[in-house]
């Protein structure tokens, strides 16, 4: 009996205990469930591993994005880079994206007890001095860093497009409810008096911890906040069209109106303004009647950012860090020596003498020549915005498509045709241009018109699968047009038949690009990857295409190796023939939006949205 | 992203014209959470072929902050805007007819003191796809917080006889929007005729029209309701009965003794016995396909030869030719009637590529030596736009009267399309012995269309011509040719109240004018409109000399229409804006005034970008790229625009970003139909879809218009009587605003 109640009472107390271990893992549980929940996935790694061999860069202007002074040296974030310069204005150092940094263009750096750099696409990056540490948020749009604010607790806010995080050096989460998803833009005060710019809903002011929103009825001039400023209870907050000034958390009046206030610092009894277009001015923070300091009334244009030092005010213009000391302007940082005009390439080409051709997404094209170094710039109202590039036939002519038109330059780069919608284009807006026979097709939104000393055009009424065509190739005879929606192959330029995904294996009707590769033809699309089309036209889809690839237009190349594919946030694909398979190629490229590809003398040019990369193809390990 | 397919971001009147519409300057199209139309008053007068329509529409604001909106109007065929006003307040802002020179140079003084005058010209819409010159917009500001925004609009529109019948549409309908709704309709109709009307019907389902008086000379009808849909065109149809014989009527209107009056005479003519088979015809078509031509030109003027060729029988005859640079036929010969080879034809004609050009002459000269048979018809498809060969209008006109009369002369008969048609050449070219029918970008087109073909078969009522006397003068022609069935009118100015016999085809009417008269008061302008039709005729003929410019213009300020040599100016209080935004893909532009020095766009998801000045273009230009994440739609843009004085001003426009084509689900009501049946076609689309048509073997092609009953896209048509047993496939094809294509096929099967 006692053996009984031994045994009971055991098997109470063990039932007892399982009841409080479930109890307390149920518990450990639901803790653990809400501390995830409030958590935000992210990775950390430290970036230690030596750039990739072989790259080289065609150097684009640095494009300075913003600049900080830590530990006592001024560092400055280009779009390509991360420059340190000593005191005197000398660089000392430069960390390159795509090679010890990200592959992405720089966007915003902030001192704390590190330094930290926000990057577009990758993140925030950390550097005490020695070690460059990258914080990779899970959520793609939180990878977009457009604000960074360190803590006096050592903690750090990051601004993104994803809404605010919070990192205390071991976990990210969102700093408060009500930021959780706004596209911050600017982030200034502290933690327990913080404000938040966003791109299009205003400001968000968050005091202990409620948060009360800011827009046009309530004193903004504009919903899109730029940047902002705070000295104890007051707060500037920079728009598109002026600058509001909160007292307590009460709008008062507005400052510069008319101005798109880029950058706001307070300095004493001033406020320090840059602007996008008109320079930097104080303004004197004392009376109502704000009578604004113009110190470069002959300068003008972008300062990114404004920012005192001691008595010491430093401008950050695209293209130098000047710095005002002791009343006399000077240069403190210069940018890097650039052989290209703009970093963000869209279309390349090789022409017969061996110059590359350069044409860029918003300006004119860069001719550069043969020993790269020296250049030839043209931009104008029909070379501006460049599409495509493509040499003739016979080499003697280089046919470049933008978006005002479709210009021939002939060997001594004079423009010999200029072809628009009143030359018989079918658009004026010219998407891609290839080499048919002595002739040539151009792709339109629009529809596709052929020349070869007359035109011709069709379009959806002619059979065309749509009318929007973002790509043209040639095998033979036979014209392939990708459009919006879906394929059209043309023969004797009637259309014979189309593809979409209604009726084969086409997993995306929008194409961006096509490669013809023996007799079959590689295409890129928008979200499905890249897809091939055999001779017997049955279209066929790669296992190891990584999902949702963006393919840009026309950013494909075949070479005897591979296949290469830019993609927007994917870097390069690459088909390894051997292997049969896809690999993404990341390292080395300056951004992960990679534009515009050509193969010429075993070499791969990749064009960029951050500049402009070469590699040997035997250098990427196919 | 690098590129998405991004619609026009423009003056919402660019491409989405409506009627009566006010469109917040942040949106592509209306929106009742903003601006609702909360009353539409529409007062029509009717007298004989003439029609004055007056809309007074209230919309109500219900955003806390001024706004402001753009106001489309997509005026119907032919019709003449004679008056436009925007309430202020208490206070009614009318516009003015103004020289154009001067309109121009009033708005820029009124600019430099930053205001909007809101230049209200026809056609102030610029697009590659072709100017359209029947949208009638202005920008309607201030617009006040919570208030309301009072809009008037008055035009006069002839209705041509045919048949017997003629037709009224108030084009109500939102096409691209799809629905719009009143909150008050009110509609009075008041239709006069000395002619006997036979039939007065409503061709619209859904309005309750109320008649309250039914004579024969006299129909007035209303309606009152609340919370209206617009989910069809208002329409009416007046049939006359048919006179045993020509009857002539006269109408007078004088106001002041001191100004002359003004009359019309009209001729309505019995209608011809039906139509027998007839003999053989022989038809050769002219189908303009140069670039001038593409998008809606081109779909229409198909549609059209679609409907000519698919119409002939069996033993008929054609020749088809396409021109433009180029000159090409189809075949080597006439080909046979009937469906197989109009079928044939027809997928030749869709094979033929654009060109850049128009060679207008040798496409006349190569129809001309094809149709070297006698009572053949000739039929041209075009806009008129010669830019190749010769260009000049006169010559062209000249060199075909010659050749014409040197051929077997075949009837010359012209299908005008376009806004920018040219029709004075058009109409040279259809005096030889044929009928010019013109349609505009926002005309419902089968009326005129049928009108049209019905014409190749008959012949014209000749030698018809007004006999007047010396108290008669300044008397035009409204018409060119008519036909049994349809009305000649004269109009013209009298000197003095006095008995008057008129004569024509055989009728006599003796009529007193009137001392004062005031039942016709659109009488004045109808002429004053001929007078202006027949000085443009001949500045085109002779060239422009300033006498007959300066009476242009004084007529045209006198009796308040629009003329090429004159603008409707109105001035309401606004902000300096842009003109027009019209960016491509994904291009940025934007067309603003000359003072503007810079400009920046601050796009939706964060972009700043400054646009670049092209000096040839006269526009600000940039590119940008839409996130991979954001949705198709509607999104806004924000322009900061700086004048050389330093003032800045913001502008906000929306974009569409439209990814994928349209996509489109047909219903059918069942599978099998037998020869003669009709065919009931539904079929929904994406909310992007601008146009849906089907199109099947033998049958021309149809538009699907939105059915608020049966929420869809409907059509009906009937398969021919011959038309072989077999199964059938029926192309269904949606279009959006950027011309994105998405189609789907059905199948029928056609019993014996």
């Amino acid at each position: 009996m006692r053996k009984i109640a031994v045994g009971l009472a055991a098997a109470l107390a063990v039932y007892g205990f399982w009841i409080y271990s479930r109890a307390s893992r149920a518990e450990r549980d639901a803790r653990e469930t809400v501390r995830r929940e409030s958590e935000s996935p992210f990775t950390q790694q430290t970036l230690s591993d030596a750039p990739p061999a072989g790259w080289e860069t065609l150097a684009s202007p640095s494009d300075f994005r913003d600049a900080a002074v830590w530990n006592g040296q001024l560092y400055v974030a280009g779009s390509n880079a991360l420059f340190r310069y000593a005191s005197d204005g000398t660089l000392q150092q430069t960390w390159r994206a795509g090679m010890e940094l990200p592959p992405a263009p720089l966007t915003a750096l902030a001192a704390g007890e590190e330094l930290w750099i926000g990057t577009e696409g990758e993140g925030a990056i950390s550097f005490d001095g020695t070690r460059l540490r990258r914080i990779l948020p899970g959520v793609a749009a939180a990878r977009k860093v457009r604000a960074v604010l360190p803590l006096a607790t050592g903690a750090v806010l990051l601004g993104t497009a994803g809404g605010v995080l919070r990192f205390d050096g071991a976990q990210l989460r969102p700093a408060h409810p009500a930021l959780g998803s706004v596209a911050a833009t600017a982030l200034a005060g502290t933690e327990e008096n913080l404000w938040v710019g966003t791109r299009d809903a205003g400001a968000v002011h968050l005091r202990a911890g409620h948060a009360e929103r800011f827009g046009e009825t309530e004193g903004l001039p504009d919903k899109a906040v730029h940047s902002l400023a705070v000295d104890g209870e007051r707060a500037w907050i920079g728009t598109s069209t002026g600058i509001a000034v909160f007292q307590g958390g009460k709008a008062e009046r507005t400052l510069a109106n008319g101005l798109l206030a880029k950058s706001l610092a307070v300095r004493g009894s001033e406020l320090l303004v840059g602007t996008l277009a008109d320079g930097w001015l104080r303004i004197p923070l004392e009376g109502k009647a704000a009578r604004t300091v113009r110190d470069d009334p002959g300068e003008g244009g972008e300062v990114r950012r404004v920012f005192a030092v001691g008595e010491d005010i430093y401008i950050l213009r695209p293209g130098a860090l000047d710095v005002l000391r002791d009343g006399r302007m000077s240069h403190a940082a210069a940018g890097q020596a650039a052989l290209l005009t703009h970093g963000n390439v869209s279309a390349l080409e090789m022409d017969a003498g061996g110059r590359l051709w350069v044409g860029y997404f918003d300006r004119g094209l860069d001719i550069v020549d043969k020993n790269r170094q020296r250049i030839t710039r043209i931009e104008d109202e029909r070379v501006f915005c460049v599409n495509r590039i493509v040499r003739s036939q016979d080499g003697q002519q280089m046919a470049v498509a933008t978006a005002n038109g479709l210009v021939f330059f002939d060997g001594a780069l004079q423009q010999r045709q200029i072809l628009t919608r009143a030359d018989g284009l079918i658009a004026s807006h010219v998407t891609d241009i290839a080499r048919r026979g002595n002739g040539w097709v151009a792709a339109t939104p629009a529809g596709l018109t052929f020349l070869d000393g007359g035109t011709r055009s069709v379009y959806a009424f002619h059979g065309l699968v749509n009318n929007h065509v973002y790509t043209v190739g040639i095998q033979g005879d036979t014209v392939l047009a990708g459009t919006l929606g879906g394929v059209s192959l043309i023969a004797g330029e009637r259309v014979k038949s189309n593809f979409t995904t209604a009726n084969s294996k086409l997993k995306t009707n929008w194409i961006t690009a096509l490669a013809p590769a023996g007799n079959d033809w590689f295409a890129g699309t928008y979200g499905g990857g890249v897809q091939k089309l055999d001779a017997a036209g049955v279209w066929s889809a790669f296992d190891t295409m990584p999902a949702n690839v963006v393919v840009n237009p026309n950013a494909m190349a075949v070479t005897p190796r591979g296949v290469y594919a830019g993609t927007l946030e994917h870097g390069l694909l690459a088909w390894d023939t051997q292997r049969q398979a896809w690999r993404p190629l990341r390292k080395g490229l300056p951004s992960s939006n990679v534009t515009a590809i050509l193969y010429h003398d075993n070499k791969l040019y990749l064009g960029t949205d951050n500049g402009l990369s070469v590699v040997p193809e035997s250098a990427l390990g196919l | 992203m690098r590129f998405r397919l991004l619609l026009s971001l423009m003056c919402a009147g660019g491409l989405l014209a409506d009627v009566g519409s006010l469109i917040p300057t942040t949106k592509q199209a209306p929106d009742a959470a903003i601006l609702s139309l909360d009353e539409m008053s529409i007062d029509i007068q009717i007298d004989g072929s003439g029609a004055r329509v007056q809309m007074r529409q209230i919309f109500a604001s219900h955003v806390a902050s001024v706004s402001e909106g753009n106001y489309v109007f997509a005026l119907p065929g032919g019709a003449l805007v004679s008056d436009f006003a925007v309430w202020d307040g208490p206070v009614r802002i009318p516009g003015v007819i103004l020289e154009r020179k001067r309109a121009e140079q009033l708005y820029e003084n009124i600019r430099l003191q930053a205001i909007d005058p809101g230049l209200l010209q026809m056609g102030e819409s610029d697009s590659d796809a072709g100017r359209r010159t029947s949208v009638f917009s202005a920008k309607v500001v201030p617009i006040p917080p919570f208030g309301s925004k009072r809009v008037e609009l008055e035009y006069h529109q002839r209705m041509p006889l045919e048949n017997l019948v003629s037709y009224l549409a108030i084009p109500l309908k939102p096409e691209a929007y799809r629905q719009q709704t009143v909150g008050r309709l009110i509609v009075n109709l008041d239709a006069q005729s000395t002619h006997t009307m036979e039939a007065f019907e409503v061709a619209g389902k859904s309005f309750p029209l109320r008649i309250t008086e039914k004579t024969g000379n006299r129909v007035r009808a209303s309606l009152d309701v609340r919370n209206f849909a617009l989910t069809e065109d208002f329409a009416v149809t007046l049939r006359r009965a048919a006179p045993k014989a020509a009857a002539l009527t006269v109408a007078a209107q004088r106001v002041e003794a001191a100004e002359p009056g003004y009359f019309e005479a009209s001729l309505v003519l019995p209608p011809e016995p039906p139509a027998q088979a007839g003999p053989p015809r022989r038809v050769t078509a002219l189908f303009d396909a140069s670039l001038s031509m593409q998008w809606d030109k081109l779909e229409r003027s198909y549609a059209a030869l679609a409907k000519l060729l698919t119409g002939l029988r069996a033993e008929d005859q054609f020749d088809l030719f396409v021109f433009n640079s180029a000159v090409t036929r189809y075949g080597s010969g006439p080909s046979n009637g009937g469906a197989a080879e109009a079928e044939k034809a027809l997928a030749w004609l869709k094979e033929q590529p654009l060109r850049g050009a128009t060679n207008l002459s040798a496409a006349l000269d190569a129809a001309l030596t094809a149709t070297a048979v006698e009572g053949a018809s000739l039929v041209l498809f075009t806009d008129g736009g010669a830019s190749d060969g010769e260009i000049r209008s006169g010559k062209i006109a000249e060199a075909y009267a010659k050749k014409w009369a040197a051929s077997k002369r075949p009837r010359t008969f012209v299908f005008a399309v376009g806004d920018d048609a040219n029709v004075n050449l058009l109409r040279s070219l259809a005096r030889n012995d044929g009928v010019l029918e013109t349609i505009n970008s926002t005309e419902t087109p089968d009326f005129k269309l049928n009108a049209f073909l019905s014409k190749l078969q008959r012949r014209p009522v000749p030698g018809l011509a007004l006999a007047t006397d010396a108290n008669l003068s300044d008397v035009y022609a409204l018409q060119e040719q008519t036909y049994g069935g349809s009305e000649a009118a004269w109009v013209g100015r009298y000197k003095r109240p006095a008995r008057t016999v008129f004569q024509a085809g055989g009728a006599q009417s003796a009529v007193t004018l009137p001392a004062q008269e005031s039942a016709h008061p659109q009488l004045p302008r109808t002429w004053a409109k001929a007078r202006v039709d027949a000085l443009l005729e001949k500045i085109e003929r002779d060239g422009e000399d300033r006498a007959t410019i300066e009476e242009i213009i004084r007529l045209s300020r006198k009796y308040k229409f629009v003329t090429p040599y004159t603008s409707f100016l109105a001035a309401p209080r606004a902000l300096l804006r842009p003109r027009l935004i019209r960016p491509g893909d994904p291009v940025l532009r934007v067309h603003t005034d000359k003072l503007i020095s810079s400009v920046v766009a601050v796009f939706p998801f964060g972009l700043v970008k400054p646009l670049r000045y092209l000096p040839g273009e006269q526009t600000w230009q940039t590119r940008f790229l839409a996130p991979v994440d954001m949705a198709d739609g509607t999104h806004s843009v924000n322009l900061i625009l700086r004048d050389r004085n330093g003032n800045t001003y913001k502008e906000t426009r929306t974009f569409a970003i439209a990814s994928k084509p349209p996509i489109v689900r047909t219903r059918l009501e069942k599978k099998n139909y037998r020869p003669g049946e009709t065919v009931w076609l539904r079929a929904s689309a994406s909310a992007t879809t601008r146009t849906v048509s089907a199109r099947m073997y033998g049958v021309a092609p149809v538009m699907l218009r939105w059915d608020a009953k049966a929420l869809a896209n409907a059509a009906r048509f009937t398969l021919p009587k011959d038309i072989a047993p077999g199964r059938y496939t029926i192309t269904v094809t949606a279009e959006d605003m950027a011309h994105n294509i998405g189609s789907e096929e059905v199948s029928i099967d056609v019993l014996p």
